[in-house]
């Protein structure tokens, strides 16, 4: 059950120029067309700029205001309140891109139909405990494309969905997928490699989030340089150039922290050549349990 | 460090994968638009380096993305529609002023190049008969000797016949015109050649007979290359290359020159200097050598004149450079960088 959305009651006042800006995007809305007034659209927008921006200065609330899809915010909140007219605009505009997103997000048919249906009913909305209707897209705040919000739900959902079926797989159909179960290795069985790992992990909280972000995404997610990049909205080439600085500070700071700790520094060109050949061995399944695993969601 | 290898970098990276609470589909989508201000992404990438859950949630919203930029999204990624065409036109466009520029310039040169040689077309015959004539060239005479004549129906007036004074001075000046290089022979000879032919076959002995002895500034219009695929009955453009003398300095340092498929001859037997440098613009040949030797020939090696360059003894220095831009323009330059220029030829230097 999703929670419901603050209420215009909730919503403190801001500052005059603000409200000014949110003003002057009235008419971009459209929201005269839904029967939306401007003292609603104010309270929408206004809504949107005290939960991201609120503790924020005047400027950057601004800025928020400005970069706001206006346009298709009145008509989430237009749908949200039973507009039949919001609803065909959307119908019109929205419904083919849910279900091609849908498609492509599941790889299959049946599935992505299924995923869709289920986001499109989540839309409509369903009446609470008082009766009132609650629609998935009061949650939509306009701050990306709401083809694009839609996108992000159905990847929220998809993921949700295949992570759940994946914990309720039986031990008997684990069996029949001949899915192997190693032993597992002792987890305080002091070895060189924890003084290595001790190093590593030490070193990794030097990073800056943008370096472990990098690292998480190509080591753990094996994601491609490429994805990557598109994330980042940079190059692959520039996403590659930063992954070999980091290794290298990495190598070079662990080497460092070897040497720290009493390893010789020959010792210590051995162990950072033998990292990860010896390493082949070490039990990663385990580390990466908490949270996903990576290639878990692609077929 | 291999990707798809566990380590202990991975590890470690795993255990530090503890995420807070979640950012909301908008945050994501905005991060995934490029829409979010700077602080605002720092804290989500800082999120993203532990969460796993919301990687994989951008992974597969950016897997399912169907098109680069829509029109929705056109604000927010302001990147042009056809990039590659916006980029390359103005390329394209300087590639053709380029071009047609070159072609101009081209067009000029091809012009002034042709003037001075019609100038000396006209004064030929009179200046020729001045001048001593020449031990003509063997080869060339061998190839018009042996060059088929044209059988003409129609005598027609030779272009040239006017300036000259006697039977032997017009059989030399058409002989210059019929035998002219191909790019001087677009402003000499008519498009009709029976018109020229009449006073060829008449002026021409027969064809076992030797050619008469062509002047020296005759033969300087005369291209020999042009003569003897005649005689070979190739076409124009394979003829040229063919037959063109060929030019080089020895190991010696002689000047030689090589018709066809003949053996290299040498040109100035009687110079005992080192030759160093040859030019060659159309007829006209150029060979400079040590001690500032200077030779020209304007019939393609058939007869020199040694050229003496004022102001300047020859000494240890030698001629390093011989640049011509046109048959009368050019630049001779010695080793210690004297140059001397010409307008007309090689008559005077400055």
């Amino acid at each position: 059950m999703l929670p419901e959305p603050s209420t215009l009651a909730d919503i403190p006042t801001l500052g005059s120029a603000v409200s000014e800006a949110i003003a002057r995007r009235y008419n971009e809305s459209g929201g005269e067309r839904y029967g939306i007034t401007p003292e609603s659209f104010h309270n929408i927008v206004a809504t949107v700029v005290i939960r991201y921006a609120g503790e924020a200065s005047e400027k950057e609330q601004l800025d928020l205001v400005a970069t706001l899809h206006v346009a298709e915010l009145t008509l989430a909140r237009a749908c949200s309140a039973g507009n039949e007219m919001a609803w065909d605009v959307f119908l019109t505009r929205f419904r083919v891109p849910l279900y091609e997103s849908a498609y492509r997000i599941a790889k299959d048919e049946a599935t992505g139909r299924e995923l869709a249906d289920g986001l499109y009913a989540d839309l409509y909305g369903m009446p609470n405990r008082e009766g009132r209707r609650i629609s998935r897209l009061d949650y939509y705040m306009g701050r990306g494309s709401l083809k694009g919000w839609l996108r992000t739900v159905l990847s929220q959902q998809y993921v949700n969905r295949y992570r759940s079926q994946s914990r309720e797989i039986s031990l008997d159909e684990q069996v029949e997928a001949s899915v192997s179960f190693a032993e597992r290795p002792a987890e305080n069985v002091p070895s060189p490699d924890d003084r290595v790992a001790a190093a590593i992990a030490q070193t990794l909280t030097e990073l800056n989030s943008e370096e472990r972000y990098l690292l998480a995404s190509y080591y753990l997610d094996q994601r491609t340089l490429a994805d990557i990049g598109r994330q980042l909205h940079v190059h692959e080439s520039t996403v590659s150039r930063k992954l070999e600085r980091v290794t290298r500070q990495l190598r070079k700071r662990v080497r460092k922290r070897l040497q720290a700790a009493g390893f010789h520094p020959r010792r210590c060109d051995e162990l950072m050549q033998e990292l990860d050949v010896r390493d082949l061995n070490v039990d990663v399944a385990a580390a990466l349990r908490q949270e996903t695993s990576p290639g878990t969601f692609y077929k | 460090m291999k990707q798809s290898e566990p380590n202990t970098l991975r590890r470690e990276l795993a255990r530090s994968q503890q995420a807070g609470p979640h950012p909301d589909a908008d945050v994501l989508t905005a991060f995934a638009e490029d829409a979010l201000p700077e602080r605002e992404k720092k804290q989500l990438i800082a999120h993203l380096a532990v969460c796993a859950h919301c990687r994989e949630v951008l992974s597969v919203a950016a897997s399912a993305t169907p098109e680069p930029i829509t029109d929705d999204t056109a604000h927010v990624l302001p990147r042009p529609v056809h990039p590659p065409l916006r980029t390359w036109l103005p390329w394209v466009a300087t590639a053709a002023g380029v071009v047609i520029v070159g072609a101009a310039v081209l067009l000029h040169e091809r012009k002034q190049e042709f003037k001075p040689r019609s100038e000396n077309n006209a004064s030929a015959p009179t200046t020729a008969t001045v001048q001593a004539p020449a031990q003509p060239d063997k080869q060339l005479q061998t190839a018009i000797a042996q060059a088929p004549k044209p059988v003409h129906n129609k005598p027609g007036p030779a272009p040239v016949a006017k300036h000259t004074e006697s039977s032997q001075q017009a059989t030399d000046a058409v002989i210059a015109s019929e035998y002219r290089e191909p790019s001087n022979r677009l402003e000499t000879i008519p498009q009709n050649p029976t018109s020229v032919a009449g006073p060829i076959a008449g002026a021409l002995p027969a064809a076992q007979s030797p050619p008469p002895p062509v002047s020296p500034l005759a033969s300087s219009r005369v291209a020999p290359a042009f003569a003897m695929s005649k005689a070979l009955g190739l076409t124009e453009a394979q003829s040229v290359n063919a037959v063109r003398p060929h030019w080089r300095i020895n190991s010696s340092g002689q000047a030689e020159r090589s018709v066809g498929d003949s053996a290299w001859q040498p040109v100035l037997p009687n110079e005992r200097s080192k030759m160093r440098v040859v030019a060659v613009f159309g007829n006209d040949v150029w060979v400079g050598g040590e001690d500032l030797r200077l030779y020209h020939s304007s019939d393609s090696g058939t007869t020199w004149s040694f050229i003496s360059l004022p102001g300047k003894t020859g000494g240890e220095h030698a001629i390093a450079h011989i640049v011509f831009q046109t048959p009368q323009a050019g630049t001779v330059e010695a080793d210690d960088g004297t140059s001397w220029t010409t307008i007309d030829g090689g008559k005077t230097w400055k």
